[in-house]
């Protein structure tokens, strides 16, 4: 179970200097439970503690640390070697148990691994927000835009966490103009608004009327006022909780026995009161009908948010009204959600292309290193036997100028002999590079470069 | 008739289908519809210039009747001109999606049109020649009806989207695809302003044709049944508005009242010529 949980990094060849490989350890909702979540959760101050304490760690020359309600993860450049990995792992599973106080075998059980090509797609997909609860939620997006800031700004971060997260926004951002994975409510409240633009439009000069002060009202109220609804009136059986809320919002407060007098003046009605505490639905068809008539028949919209009901149900059955109950707009709140996991298996191809080339660009990286490292070593010879063969046509007197016209033949030859006789193994190491794991590790072994 | 000819109608049915396609794309994806909008411009476009080549004889009807008297070139008129009524509106209020259906009306009208190449009207009654105040009253009268007309094809769109939309979110069917459409209380606007529009372009239009055929005592009102036909249809639009203003009847009723005197309005073309002897050909 513990090879399981967590992948051994011990395939690293045994050369002194080691690649650096992205890492992502942590919890998420799917694995831990809230009690979890919450122990292991980190404050500001405490992530920068961590991020401190991971700099310390032998190999790791990278990391930011991620801390939200849903997930707690670290992700890492580690340089691979034999030494460093194995380290790294107990030291990170260590530094969690320590701060959550938890037994740290026991936290090695729970604690998720992703390496490689795995880190880089959880990643992309943590950024575009298909791996949070509501998929294709924004916060999260926000959430690493901040873990990042706080890791760049302590000097945590270099060449490849920058390109890592530079990529993951932009791909996150791409994918969310390319599918439908953040449109559509997924809330009973933006839900609520959702509707209430498909029947009216823009909500600028639109009148609500609010029956129930309660929490759920007040929310909702927040809601709408926050979209633009220009004229409300807040009605509560106690006045004083309704002036209260109206207060707050720059409203009207209604006497609760009067209130049906100003029916006609709403576009919007919401229903917000606890249905146990009332007998009966608040408004029947009759008093719906007067104010539709006091209307000249202008649309009219009635949100039912209680539970039991708070309007009478056939009111929907009336022309030029309509009637949505807390289960009408969960139903539709389903359908969306249902939408979004659709987009996600579109968005999740979509990012795939994007983790393909953000790998492709880390293998080539170390391909590139290698390839540096052979060029510099054969210049190093080349300058080497140059000067050894110089020594031996000191014999021959020349001049200056046919000294120097010579060694400029030697050098131009050896450049293009090294030039061609090495072309072919580069393109194929970059090539290889893609497709096999250890082959810049034999490269550099076969070369002696470490 | 030169093959270039050929190129202008078909071009701009292909655009219209075009279109349509692009529409229904952009509605079903959530994209913006700008592929769709040029597509449609440029369609109409080509649509005018069919028209001016039509009236200026490039193109050749079977029973060759002077361009006013053509069903097939009036009612391609009338499909250019909602066209271009729906281009000039579509960004202004916001009605992409709706060029979903009006480009597909577009392209009936051309196609029907086309059809109608071989259309054989009865012959009119000849009108009695006129004064150049006369024929510019007919030119008024022609151009009033037809605007009319493209009025009301328009508004019989917007009243089915009206109705559709309607129903749905009356059956809480209210999913992921609906913001992508306008809002039932705009469709219900543009709607009247249509019809309101089109009935005073109608009312205009048969005015002058009325008060013709007074100056000329051609005693249509009592005996040629497409002016009867005529004052049906804009008794019933007038009858629209009139419920609508006083007992309220607005959104999906009006609608389905606006879809009826559209069908009164298309049946016309066709039939009230049969009854008997008119100064109309269609």
């Amino acid at each position: 179970m513990f090879t399981n949980r967590l992948y051994a990094v011990s395939q690293a060849s045994s050369s002194a200097q080691a690649t650096p490989r992205l890492v992502v350890v942590g919890i998420t909702f799917r694995d831990a439970a809230i009690e979890l979540r919450e122990r292991l959760n980190l404050s500001r101050e405490q992530s920068i503690e961590l991020l401190d304490k991971l700099a310390l760690i032998d190999g790791v020359s990278e990391a930011v640390v991620l801390s939200t309600c849903n997930r707690v993860e670290v992700i890492c450049a580690v340089s691979e070697s034999e030494e460093s990995c194995p380290e790294f792992h107990r030291e990170v599973v260590q530094l969690f148990a320590d701060h959550a106080e938890l037994p740290r075998d026991w936290l090695q059980h729970t604690l998720f691994v992703r390496t490689d090509a795995q880190a880089v797609e959880h990643l992309f997909d943590v950024a575009a927000g298909l791996d949070s609860m509501v998929v294709g939620e924004p916060q999260i997006f926000g959430q690493l835009k901040s873990a990042y800031a706080l890791a760049r700004s302590r000097n945590r971060t270099g060449a490849i966490l920058n390109r890592l997260f530079h990529k993951a926004f932009q791909s996150a951002k791409w994918v969310r103009t390319q599918t439908g994975i953040s449109r559509n409510a997924v809330s009973v409240c933006f839900a609520a608004r959702e509707l209430v633009r498909a029947v009216f439009g823009d909500l600028n000069g639109r009148s609500l009327m609010l029956i129930g002060a309660g929490e759920t009202g007040a929310l909702a109220l927040r809601h709408f006022a926050a979209a633009g609804v220009d004229k409300v009136f807040v009605v509560n059986r106690t006045l004083q909780r309704a002036v209260d809320l109206a207060e707050r919002h720059g409203s009207v407060a209604l006497d609760f026995d009067t209130y049906q007098r100003f029916l006609p003046q709403a576009d919007i009605v919401i229903g917000a009161i606890d249905g146990a505490e009332i007998a009966g639905p608040l408004l029947s068809v009759e008093s719906v009908v007067k104010a539709r008539s006091a209307r000249h028949g202008e649309l009219q919209l009635y949100i039912d948010l209680g539970v039991p009901r708070n309007f009478d149900s056939e009111i929907n059955s009336l022309e030029q009204v309509f009637l949505y109950s807390v289960d009408d707009l969960r139903s539709v709140v389903d359908q969306n959600k249902a939408f979004r996991r659709d987009e996600a298996s579109r968005a999740h191809e979509l990012l795939a292309e994007e983790v393909r080339k953000f790998v492709g660009w880390l293998e080539l990286r170390d391909a590139d290193r290698a390839i540096r490292d052979l060029r510099g070593r054969l210049d190093t010879l080349k300058r080497q036997e140059i000067e050894k063969s110089l020594k031996a046509l000191r014999k021959l007197d020349l001049s200056t100028e046919e000294y120097r016209a010579v060694r400029r033949a030697m050098d131009s030859y050896a450049e293009a002999l090294m030039a061609k006789m090495m072309h072919a193994p580069f393109t194929e190491l970059k090539k290889q590079s893609r497709f096999q794991k250890n082959a810049v590790d034999f490269f550099r072994t076969l070369f002696s470069l470490d | 008739m030169h093959p270039l000819l050929h190129f202008v109608p078909v071009a701009s049915a292909l655009l219209y289908i075009l279109a349509t396609l692009l529409y229904i794309a952009a509605i079903l994806r959530d994209r913006p519809a700008s592929l769709a909008r040029y597509s449609l411009l440029l369609g109409f476009w080509l649509h005018v210039v069919f028209l001016v080549l039509c009236s200026l004889g490039f193109y050749s009807f079977k029973n060759e009747l002077p361009a006013p008297q053509s069903l097939p070139l009036m009612l391609s008129i009338i499909s250019c001109i909602l066209v271009g009524f729906y281009i000039l509106l579509e960004e202004r209020l916001g009605i992409t999606t709706l060029g979903a259906l009006v480009a597909p009306v577009g392209l009936g009208f051309m196609l029907l049109s086309k059809y109608l190449f071989h259309f054989t009207p009865t012959h009119p009654l000849a009108l009695p020649s006129t004064t150049f105040g006369g024929a510019v009253g007919i030119g008024v009268h022609i151009v009033c009806v037809v605007i009319a007309c493209s009025l009301f094809a328009f508004a019989f769109g917007v009243s089915v989207a009206l109705i559709v939309q309607e129903r749905l979110l009356k059956n809480h069917r209210f999913g992921a695809y609906f913001n992508r459409f306008p809002s039932l209380l705009l469709l219900d606007r543009l709607n009247v302003a249509l019809l309101k529009f089109g009935f005073w372009m109608m009312a205009i239009g048969i005015g002058i044709g009325l008060l013709y055929s007074l100056a000329r005592n051609l005693e249509l009102t009592s005996s040629d049944p497409r002016v009867i036909w005529s004052y049906g249809v804009l008794a019933l639009y007038a009858l629209v508005l009139f419920i609508r203003a006083r007992y309220g009847w607005r959104g999906r009723r009006t609608a389905w009242l606006a879809v009826f005197g559209f069908c009164a309005l298309l049946a016309s073309f066709f039939s009230a010529h049969q009854l008997s002897l008119s100064f109309h050909v269609y």
